[in-house]
């Protein structure tokens, strides 16, 4: 039969098909001639895309109303697939299953044309159709429809794969009353078994389609039922001889035998002549398909069958079946004392043709495992009966199956029976013992055996399907291998775990607080009441006893030779600068100073001038002459108070380039360069002398600096606290300094110097004291010190 | 032995309380002698504030100003200062502070910087090259020995401190170090610069032993004058 493979999916459809019956493409060759491939330089022409485009009419705007058009030019404009799916849907309307048909997903139309031209999806539903013959036990499991019930339903309810449970219902319920008289009561219950395996049959006995024919394979075709050809005449399904003969009444019409292929004729022949071989009486009314499974069933060559077919079953009820002939191929021999071979030969013989190829293979070994047990003879599976190989793997067999009772079946054939046997071609092979764990049936068929129910399936014992009836065996593919089970505990060897513990250890370690040793602390402030008391006591002592304890002094300054001769040049009536910017802090050290060369110029009738850059100085000033000069001052004809000069180290520069503009007022308000004490004073350098009194460097520095350029050759005395001796000392060794007074002890030395007493003599014996008791403190505590710091690097060395 | 109240009496019991409150800082600090240093803070700051009317702004600036004598319009300018400096006070004006400031910091710097150079850079550098004069030395050997060994020690601490205060040094593998000539003659310096110390230390030591003996013999003094 010539077929026609669709462009689209690429299966075969009829030859005058018009549409796959697939995917429902056309299969007609196109009407245009392909175009010509556009070449370089060519224009592509506009071509429409859609079958819409056919239809001369301007689309529907907004704001339009449609107007109803003729649509049947639209129909060209439509899949055939759909066109299909609408004619059929007009036909099952008639007949009230329209939605059934439409749902279906597209049927062939209701006519036997329609049918031809529309393609159904489902191949199998042409099988019905087809006029070859299909053997009649095929047929009668589609639902056995009656020609009659299926005639008019068929072309409304030809139905895809979707919709064979409901036509097979509905040819199953118009035919099921026939059939049931005529089939069995196995098969009239498999044909009103639900809808799911109803599919199967239905899909195998659709009577629908009439074009199938030349779809199917050749093998297939002619197990189709004859019904396919027509519908209603042609629907008559023929049930088989041998399933006629099961059936209580009346056997139904066979149906046109269709030609069969060339190893069913030679399974039909061989069984036909195996059949006087049958031991058994019983099997004398059965069909010779049946008959040489049995002979076959019985025979060593279990191990040919497949495991899935139960061969030696026994059947309940020991009614004849007439076996098809391909089927009798199948059934296992009576066992025989020849050997295994003979059996597989015969075997062999009987396997059709395309079986026949599969050449068992030869064991090469002792203890190697041939691939396909199924069709070899080893001494493992000859070992197991039939009988156990057939409970193991057949879930639900059809009675005329079971019928093929244990009593029909070889006796199994003992290993070393087999083993002595000795087949040239194959030698039983001596498995070791871990390739006998693994072998499935073996272990399946043991396991199962005792559980094997002769009229039930097999019961599962072990296994996530244990206690159920009719699975698939457990087997264990590697019996006693458990997958090893992993602990979530981490595993750590003892060497990290010592590791472990040492880290937290020196962790912990860290967060704890280490332990000082408490070391002794003096209080501060008891030393300080130590010292305060020391050095109070060493002053206050001589001032409180009185009298004079420290002798005079002995060495003068380097700086008092040139001092004294300095100021003893003075001429009288001098006018001298006196600057007084120190704090009050230290007006009792440079009032002890000072009053000596203060006291010394006045004497020489020098006149003095008062000036200060700080605020405090004009009062200081006056302090110092009230408290030191009280007893020959006069105020106002030898000393005038200029004030305080503002801008620092600026306003002494001012003051040395303009002294008039610098201090135009007295502190008292009065013009001081109209007066007598300077009157002849212009200029810085007019003036006889320049005395600095201060205790800070920075300000007798600014002095010294900003009125160097301006004084000419007028001296300049520095009367400075002891603290700021150091840092002004300088500027007497370069030069820039005539005198030097430094605090108390200039005092002294020019008290000593002139002969005078004054506050320094005063003051000497408790300096001289409290200067020793600190040059005590110092040395001892240094002392101290010293030795705390030697233990200590004696109490580290160690 | 009656006693005539004076103000003079009065500022001595003033001034005895006043030193005792400042001595009683050797048990601690106090409100005794908080108090004491607040006074003088406050007293200190309104007389110079005092002063600086009576003897700067209000004869030199306001008066002349107000009277017009004298060359009182070029007062204008300062007074004009004045017042942008006291701008500074606010936020949003003291951005016109910043000239009378500029003209200070300009004027300050300028007369530091003068005064350094001329009156001690130049001639503290004369007075060391000076040092080393053997004319100005008596005749004698030994006058010269002693002369140019002073001017060496002179200059040597000089150079010594001076190099003590050098930091750069050169990268090492051990570390950034200082040349050996560097680093001896800074470890000199060290020595001259402890010295110095020491003697500041000493000086600060009379000036504070002269304040205190002053003050103990204000306190003996003022109270023999009751006993």
């Amino acid at each position: 039969m010539s077929q026609i493979l669709c462009p689209n999916c690429n299966l075969p459809n009829p030859e005058g098909a018009e549409s796959c019956l697939f995917c429902g493409s056309s299969l007609k060759p196109a009407e245009k001639a392909p175009d010509a491939p556009i070449r370089p330089g060519q224009q592509p022409t506009v071509k429409p895309t859609s079958e819409l485009d056919k239809v001369k009419t301007p689309p529907i705007t907004a704001g339009q109303t449609p107007v109803p058009r003729n649509t049947d030019e639209l129909e060209q404009a439509l899949p055939a697939w759909l066109r299909s799916l609408r004619e059929q849907g007009e036909l099952t309307g008639e007949t009230g299953s329209t939605e059934e048909a439409v749902s279906s997903g597209g049927q062939p139309s209701a006519s036997p044309s329609a049918q031809e031209s529309e393609e159904p999806l489902d191949w199998l539903n042409r099988l019905s159709q087809e006029e070859e013959e299909i053997p009649d036990w095929i047929a009668s499991l589609g639902g056995a429809e009656t020609p009659a019930a299926s005639g008019t339903s068929q072309p409304a309810k030809s139905a895809g794969p979707f919709e064979m449970p409901e036509m097979a219902d509905s040819q199953a319920a118009s035919s099921q009353p026939a059939e049931e008289e005529a089939l069995p009561d196995w098969l009239g219950a498999f044909a009103q078994s639900p809808e799911s395996s109803e599919d199967e049959s239905a899909g195998l006995v659709s009577q629908d389609e009439t074009a199938s024919a030349d779809i199917l394979p050749d093998w297939l075709d002619r197990l189709t039922p004859q019904a396919q050809e027509t519908p209603a005449p042609s629907e008559e399904t023929e049930t088989p001889d041998w399933l006629s003969g099961l059936s209580l009444g009346e056997e139904q019409a066979a149906p046109q035998a269709a030609p069969e292929p060339d190893w069913l004729f030679n399974q039909a022949a061989e069984p036909a002549e195996e059949k006087p071989e049958s031991s058994s009486p019983a099997f004398t009314e059965t069909p010779d398909w049946l008959a040489a499974l049995e002979a076959s069933a019985a025979s060593e060559s279990a191990s040919e069958e497949q495991s899935v077919f139960r061969e030696d079953l026994p059947v309940e009820n020991a009614a004849p079946l007439e076996i098809p002939d391909w089927l009798t191929d199948f059934r296992v021999e009576e066992p025989k004392a020849s050997a295994p071979a003979q059996a597989g030969e015969e075997l062999a013989e009987s396997l059709p043709d395309w079986l026949s190829g599969v050449q068992p293979t030869p064991s090469s070994s002792a203890g190697s495992v041939p691939a396909l047990i199924g069709f070899e003879e080893t001494s493992e599976l000859t070992e197991q009966p039939a009988q156990e190989k057939a409970d193991a793997f057949l879930l639900e067999t059809p009675d005329w199956l079971e019928r093929l009772g244990p009593e029909q079946t070889p006796e199994p054939v003992s290993p070393p029976a087999a083993e002595s046997q000795g087949d040239e071609s194959l030698q039983m092979a001596e498995l070791p013992s871990w390739v006998q764990a693994m072998r499935p049936v073996e272990s399946v068929i043991s396991e199962t055996g005792a559980t094997v129910s002769e009229s039930e399936g097999v019961v599962e014992q072990r296994g996530p399907l244990a206690g159920i009836r009719g699975v698939l065996p457990f087997l264990e593919i590697v019996p006693g291998r458990k997958p090893p089970a992993y602990s979530i505990k981490l595993q750590v060897t003892e060497q990290q775990q010592k590791y472990a513990r040492l880290l937290e250890k020196l962790i912990q370690d860290e967060g704890q607080p280490k332990h000082i040793k408490p070391s002794v602390q003096y209080s501060i402030r008891i030393w300080r009441w130590i010292i305060s008391v020391l050095l109070i006591v060493s002053a206050l002592l001589p001032l409180v006893l009185g009298g004079f304890l420290s002798p005079d002094l002995t060495l003068f300054p380097s700086e008092w030779e040139q001092t004294h001769v300095l100021l003893d040049s003075f001429p009288e009536n001098a006018a001298v600068l006196i600057v007084f910017d120190y704090g009050p802090a230290f007006f009792s050290e440079l009032q002890v100073a000072a009053a000596p060369v203060v006291d010394r110029l006045l004497y020489r009738g020098a006149r003095l001038a008062l000036i200060s850059t700080s605020p405090s100085g004009p009062a200081l000033a006056n302090q110092f002459l009230n408290s030191t000069q009280a007893s020959h001052l006069q105020v106002g004809a030898q000393i005038v108070n200029l004030g305080y000069l503002p801008g620092g180290s600026s306003g002494v520069y001012y003051f040395a380039s303009a002294p008039r503009e610098a201090a135009p007022v007295a502190v008292d308000g009065s013009n001081p360069w109209e007066s007598a004490v300077l009157s002849d004073v212009y200029q810085l350098s007019d003036f006889d002398a320049l005395v600095v009194i201060t205790e800070n460097a920075d300000t007798a520095r600014a002095w010294v600096e900003q009125t160097q350029s301006h004084l000419g050759d007028t001296p300049v005395f520095l009367i400075v606290s002891a603290q700021a001796e150091p840092m002004v000392r300088p500027y007497y060794d370069s030069g820039q300094v005539d005198g030097l007074v430094t605090g108390l002890v200039g005092g002294k030395t020019y008290e000593q110097t002139f002969g005078t007493s004054g506050l320094a003599r005063l003051y000497w014996d408790s300096l001289g004291m409290g200067v020793l008791a600190a040059l005590l403190l110092i040395l001892v505590g240094g002392a101290q010190m010293a030795i705390l710091a030697l233990r200590e690097k004696k109490g580290g060395n160690a | 032995m009656a006693i005539t109240f004076s103000w003079d009496l009065l500022a001595a019991l003033i001034g005895f309380l006043l030193t005792l409150m400042i001595l009683s800082y050797l048990i601690g600090d106090n409100p005794a002698f908080r108090l004491a240093i607040y006074l003088f803070i406050g007293v200190s700051a309104g007389y110079a504030a005092a002063v600086t009317w009576n003897q700067v702004l209000l004869p030199r600036l306001f008066r002349p100003l107000l009277t017009g004598g004298g060359n009182y319009l070029s007062l204008l300018i300062p007074l004009g200062l004045g017042v942008l400096l006291l701008t500074r006070l606010s936020v949003r004006f003291s951005s016109l502070s910043d000239l009378p400031l500029a003209m200070l910091l300009g004027v300050g710097a300028a007369t530091a910087v003068g005064g350094a150079l001329f009156g001690t850079l130049f001639p503290q550098t004369g007075a060391v090259l000076n040092a080393f004069d053997l004319d100005s030395a008596d005749s004698g050997f030994g006058s010269w020995i002693s002369v140019f060994a002073e001017a060496f020690l002179m200059l040597l601490g000089t150079v010594s401190t001076l190099l003590y205060f050098q930091f750069s040094a050169r990268s090492t593998p051990s570390g950034p170090r200082r040349g050996k000539i560097v680093d001896f003659l800074g470890a000199i310096g060290q020595g001259f610069i402890a010295i110095t110390f020491g003697v500041l230390f000493a000086g600060v030591l009379l000036s504070a032993m002269t304040a205190l003996i002053e003050r103990l013999n204000f306190i003996v003094t003022f109270i023999s004058q009751f006993l």
